[in-house]
């Protein structure tokens, strides 16, 4: 077990900077998840943690020890990559215990480790053959294995589920998740996946052109999101956003909305946690599919129904607002009812709001 | 009525395709027939001559087939051919050639493997003009580079010795050779490395455990190159190697060159097919290999 600390780190490719002042404690046995677009930066990051990039500025410790120019072997970590990197002519076994073959471990103790990794993946059958004969899935749990034979108090995840089909990256997910909860190891792990992040997580950083815009909790990205940035990322379907006015006034903060009927011009989001005064001018409201409600009086968006995409288990119905695509996420049934037009209720105790000019939430 | 109905029912097969030649085909066969003639009858005569004796030889065309075919050429071109005062056949040169090209195939290998793998694999300041500095070295003929190593060779005592010649022969392999390993490992994908060194391997490590053993394809098209280049030199050897060491080529033309009454044509042309035994079986047994490992690093890393 042990925290990662990621200190002001700066890392360039020539003129281009990947990393800006990225700055994350990460605590002991914690599962953290690096999210964002393609080119973000998250898997240099991972490769900076692991020693196999250099950083430029800025330091990268261990378990309290100061690592950034140790290299990758001495750094007591395992990672398991992308493309699952097994060595192509050795036996899934032989891949396994490599790296502790490597140094020099003595011989009984490589077999047991062997042995109890592949029956903690199931793959003890397979300890024969060579990484041509497996299945996709097969080498995934291979290359799981051979991180965990090291026992290492941190280990590294490259996109490891990217490359497999949906149901067998669903599989896997769960594997994962409880391999952390069994050996309770600090794990790191890189993915654009927004659904294995919020699932495996205790800890998400996401992260945009080389600058982590939020680090917390999976519900505080998602009911928080610190920017117009992160709403828009997490959550499928995104975040509806419409621009506003906030008006503060005496007893509360008036906010208008386009579209808004039911004799109003605002609804009041005084109870709002601003994180400053709130301010009068242009504002943009961020509101989850799934808190709007439909209603048949009060204060309420007016929507023109553009069509409803029955899901299964819930129905998510997508309106026009005063020009503006709002999607809500409705129980199965009452989808099948929605009429020509409806009422969406503004849920003011669930709503984010965001400076439109910084992005920024307020 | 039943006859065309069944014909309705059952359309009649289609004919089983006959072989037919096409006029293209044929003047296609008629051109290679003539090319492998054009390149393999100065081949058949010189082993159609060699199983002759020389009274064969003397009376009849070089075309008629020996009314009694014997090695005996071979044998004295083996055992009792002369070059100059010494008789003791091309064996000698056989032996020398031997002694010559094992310890240059293999170190010129290792050394240009390790090479290529460290170009191809680990980015290094100056990796680039040392690539560049290869491809014209590849380039450059080597009479060029003669005198000045024979200078260099006898400044540090190599020149005229086994070990001249060997070294000689791995410097010149190395540029091609360290090309195609250098494209063979720029093929494999980075995160193998990656993966090794965190599993705490270093450079030779990976090298010997994980790279060397992938490369078989590669190491068969290198060996195949080597082993025909340096047993067909006759310049380098002629140069470097000194007399005691002169390699089976140059004796051959010693042989073929001696002269002492009668031209012995049948054990000229015996010698002559020792000579050029080892490249032709060395294909024979690895060609397949030859073709699949220049195009294994073009698709698959």
């Amino acid at each position: 077990m042990s925290t990662i600390g990621i200190r002001n780190v700066n890392k360039f490719y020539g003129n281009l900077q990947v990393l800006k002042n990225v700055d994350l404690s990460i605590g002991s046995g914690e599962f953290t998840v690096l999210l964002g677009p393609s080119g973000c930066g998250k898997s240099t990051l991972l490769s900076a943690i692991a020693g196999l990039e250099e950083i430029q500025e800025g330091a990268i410790e261990l378990a309290g020890r100061d690592v950034t120019h140790v290299e990758p072997a001495k750094r007591d970590i395992a990672m398991v990559f992308q493309s699952y990197a097994l060595y192509p002519t050795m036996t899934v076994a032989s891949n396994m215990s490599f790296g502790l073959r490597v140094n020099r471990t003595p011989k009984p103790e490589i077999e047991e480790r062997v042995q109890w990794a592949a029956r903690l993946l199931q793959i003890e059958n397979l300890l024969d053959r060579k990484p041509s004969q497996l299945s996709g899935g097969q080498r995934q749990r291979v290359a799981i294995g051979r991180a965990l034979v090291r026992k290492t108090p941190v280990y590294l995840f490259d996109e490891p589920l990217s490359n497999l089909d949906a149901k067998l990256r669903t599989e896997m997910r769960v594997e994962i998740k409880r391999l952390h909860q069994t050996l309770g190891a600090t794990m790191i792990y890189v993915t654009h996946d927004q659904i294995e992040a919020m699932t495996l997580a205790t800890h998400i950083a996401i992260m945009r052109s080389g600058v982590v815009e939020q680090f917390g909790h999976p519900e505080d990205l998602y009911q928080r999101p610190a920017s117009l940035f992160v709403a828009g990322f997490i959550g499928s379907p995104s975040m509806n956003f419409l621009p506003g006015k906030l008006s503060p006034n005496g007893s509360g903060v008036g906010l208008e909305l386009p579209g808004l009927g039911g004799g109003q011009q605002a609804v009041d989001v005084g109870a709002y946690p601003f994180a400053a005064p709130a301010k009068a001018g242009d504002i943009t409201a961020g509101l989850r599919p799934e808190d709007i409600e439909l209603v048949n009086d009060g204060p309420a968006l007016e929507g023109k129904t553009l069509f409803v995409e029955p899901m299964g288990a819930d129905s998510l119905a997508w309106f026009d607002v005063a020009g503006h695509r709002v999607s809500v996420r409705l129980k199965a049934d009452d989808g099948k009812r929605v009429g020509d037009t409806a009422r969406l209720a503004v849920p003011t105790d669930k709503v984010s709001l965001f400076d439109p000019s910084s992005e920024n939430r307020v | 009525m039943s006859v065309a109905i069944d014909q309705v029912a059952a359309p009649p097969a289609p004919a089983p395709r006959r072989f037919q030649m096409k006029p293209s085909r044929i003047g296609l066969y008629a051109f290679l027939i003539i090319s492998a003639l054009f390149f393999l009858i100065p081949l058949l005569i010189v082993f159609n001559t060699s199983l002759k004796p020389m009274d064969e030889i003397r009376t009849g065309d070089i075309f008629d087939l020996p009314i009694d075919p014997s090695f005996a050429a071979w044998a004295e071109a083996w055992t009792s051919a002369c070059t100059g005062r010494n008789c003791e056949g091309i064996r000698v040169g056989f032996w020398n050639s031997v002694k010559i090209l094992v310890p240059s195939v293999i170190f010129s290998i290792l050394i240009s493997a390790i090479n290529g793998y460290a170009l191809a694999q680990w980015r290094f300041k100056g990796s680039e003009l040392i690539l560049g500095a290869l491809m014209l070295g590849a380039f450059i003929p080597y009479q060029v580079i003669l005198y000045p190593m024979v200078r260099i060779l006898s400044t540090v005592g190599l020149y005229g010795s086994l070990p001249g010649i060997i070294v000689v022969h791995i410097i010149f392999g190395l540029p091609v050779l360290t090309l195609i390993f250098r494209n063979f490992y720029s093929g494999i994908p980075i995160e193998l490395i990656k993966a090794a060194r965190i599993d705490g391997a270093g450079f030779f490590r990976i090298f010997f455990s994980i790279m060397l053993p992938m490369s078989t394809n590669i190491l068969i098209v290198a060996v195949i190159l080597q082993v025909t280049g340096i047993w067909n030199d006759y310049l380098l050897g002629l140069i470097f190697a000194g007399r005691e060491n002169l390699p089976m080529t140059v004796q051959l033309n010693n042989i073929v060159g001696s002269v002492t009454g009668e031209r012995t044509f049948n054990v000229d042309m015996a010698a002559t097919m020792l000579t050029a035994l080892p490249p032709l079986i060395v294909y024979f047994l690895s060609g397949r290999y030859f073709v699949r490992g220049i195009t294994a690093g073009a698709v698959k890393g």
